[in-house]
Formats: structure tokens, sequence, C-alpha cells
């Protein structure tokens, strides 16, 4: 009788804690299941959110490289800014512009809010004074579109100074910010 | 008469079955106490994390949605950066300024250079005439050792009875950072 009594009161205890212990143990495994059910879901969303913020940090970095590049543009009287910055660069260089004909806008493809402006010049001087208006238009401050050099010079014998001369038609290409645009 | 059993008082007997029944059951208490503390540290964990993903879902949601919108941003900024790199090509610091003065430079006094072409792909042309044959390959070799180009080759050299020679020379301008 006395070993049957501590035999249920052992079995009571089992019972009292197991039970519970069963129970929570359960609960506990299904919650780490719906924990990483839902986190491998996510992990899909979670790479797409890490490729878009690193889309938002280079498309910051370009718009730091795209507003650098809207101080070079003209802002406002393209035709009269053109033709001063030429008629500078001719007389610091020693050229003599002949013709000077501007025309625009046109659209530039691909970027909005930015139309193109072409100044069509001849160009005469000596070789070195060429160069050195050539040098200014590559260094200026303006973003100024230079077509590939295609120089021809006068021949030893026609060069009295003993510098050959040059005459060259050049096709410039000048950029406008419109209004509102958006380089 | 007295009994004197009856004035020596027993001593307790210990009943080791209380005590361990009693030990037994304390420690079966004690150990279900830990066990549920830490079950309890852990579930809670477990549901503060489930907590926690719903509002990282939906910032991840919203974040895919801009995603469309932000390619298209900088599908455009990429051709917008193309298109600059086109128009100020031949702009500083790749100018042509400095090849067309090294060619010049590297001419010998008697050569003349009457012709510079340079295309698109940076391949240079160049005409000129000299006095003789040997001037004309001096100025070729002159023309191999500059840093700015690259295979120099001969396209046409002519020379005339009275010794004159004329010549076409092409160059392949060494890009920046191009080996």
């Amino acid at each position: 009788m006395t070993r049957q009594r501590l035999l249920i009161c052992v079995l009571a205890v089992v019972v009292l804690f197991g039970l519970p212990v069963y129970f929570m143990d359960g609960a506990l495994a299904a919650g780490r299941a719906r924990l990483e059910a839902e986190q491998a879901a996510l992990a899909p969303l979670r790479q797409q959110a890490a490729a878009v913020r690193a889309l938002e940090a280079d498309l910051a970095e370009r718009s730091k490289r795209s507003a650098a590049v809207q101080n070079r543009l003209i802002a406002a009287q393209p035709f009269a800014t053109i033709q001063a910055e030429l008629t500078a660069a001719a007389k610091q260089s020693g050229v003599t512009l002949g013709s000077v004909v501007l025309e625009g806008p046109a659209v530039v493809p691909d970027w909005p809010g930015v139309s193109r402006y072409q100044a069509t010049l001849t160009v005469k001087g000596d070789r070195n004074q060429y160069l050195a208006f050539l040098r200014l238009l590559e260094d200026h401050r303006l973003l100024i579109e230079l077509p590939e050099a295609n120089l021809r010079m006068q021949t030893p014998a026609a060069a009295k100074s003993g510098v050959p001369g040059v005459e060259q038609v050049l096709e410039l290409g000048f950029f406008v910010s419109s209004p509102g645009g958006k380089p | 008469m007295i009994n004197i059993n009856l004035m020596i008082k027993e001593r307790p007997r210990v009943d080791w079955r209380r005590v361990g029944a009693i030990a037994g059951l304390g420690s079966a208490v004690a150990g279900f106490s830990l066990y549920a503390l830490a079950w309890w540290t852990d579930y809670s964990e477990v549901q503060q994390d489930l907590a926690d993903l719903a509002p990282l879902a939906e910032s991840y949601r919203k974040a895919d949605a801009q995603s469309g919108k932000l390619k298209e941003q900088a599908d455009l900024a990429t051709r917008q950066e193309q298109a600059l790199a086109r128009i100020g090509r031949n702009q500083a610091p790749t100018g042509q300024t400095l090849v067309l003065q090294s060619v010049f430079a590297a001419a010998p006094p008697a050569v003349s250079v009457t012709g510079v072409v340079i295309d698109q792909e940076q391949v240079l042309l160049l005409t000129g005439q000299a006095p003789d044959f040997a001037s004309a390959m001096q100025y070729l070799r002159a023309l191999r050792e500059l840093p700015m180009v690259s295979a120099v080759e001969e396209r046409k050299v002519a020379t005339t009875a009275a010794g004159g020679t004329t010549f076409t020379f092409a160059a392949r301008v060494r890009r920046e950072g191009a080996p």
C-alpha cells in the first residue's frame, strides 16, 4: 500500500510537471518554426530592399555629379554667351574668327532639360595660335562638344612666317539648361 | 510504582520516505522553475522577433514598390552619363591639343606636317612633306617614342625624282588609363 502511494506520488509529479513541459516545448518549437518560415519568406524581399538601398545611394552619388555638370551649362542668353566666350578665346589665343554661325536649340537625346546650340566658325591663325585656341576650348568652364581634330596646314612654301598657317572650320556644341529641367 | 519507561521520552524517528518525497518534490519544483524561466525567455524572444518582422516586411515591400521607379531613374542617369561622356570626350583631361602639340614637336626641323586627322576611334592620321626619305623615317621613329601614341605605322611614303618625300603615317592615340 505504501509503495503504491509512493508510485502514485511519483506519477503525479511526472504528470504535473511533464505535461506542461511537453506543451511549452511544443509552443516554443511552433513559434520558432513560424519565425523561420516568415524569415525565409522575407529573404527575397530583403535582398530586393538591399538592392534598392544600394541603388538609392548610387543615385544620390550620381545626383552630386549631375549637379557639378549643371554648373557647366549655359543658364541664359545662349547666343550672347557663346559669342562672348568665342570672342574672348579668340582674343586670348590670337586667332581671327571669320564667320560665326550660331544655331539652336536642338534636343539632346537622353538628357531631358538640356538643349544643344551649335556654333560653326572659321578660325584663322598660325598653327600655334590655333592650338592655343583649341586648348582654351578644351579647358573651358562650359561644356563644349569639340569635333575630332581635322587639321590642314599650309605647306612650308606657303607659310611665310615659318609657322604653318591654319584656316579651319570648327563645329562646336554648347549646352543650355532649360528652366525647370533636370540635368 | 512508577513506570520508568513512561518518563523516558522516545526520540523521534526520521521518516526517510517523507524526507525523500519532500526533497524530490522540491527538486522537481526548482527544476521546473528554472526550465520555465528559460522557456519564457526563449518564447518572449521568438514572439518579439515575430512582432518585429511585420514592420520589417512592410518596409521591404515599400522599398520593393519603389524599385521600378528607381531603376528607371538609374537607367536615365546612365544614359545621361553616356551622353555626357560622348559630348565631353575631347575636353580636358583627354583633350587633343596635347597630342597635336606632341606630333608637331616630334617633327625634325626639315619635316613639315601638313595634315592631322584624329578620328572617333582615336586613330591619328598624319600627312606631311620631308626633304628626303631619311628625314621622313626619322620622324616616324620620333613618333614611335611619344608616350601618348602607340602602334605607329606607315601608310604611304612617296619619293619624287628630286628626292622630296611625302608621307602618311597612322598612329593610335593611347587613351588615358589604357596600357
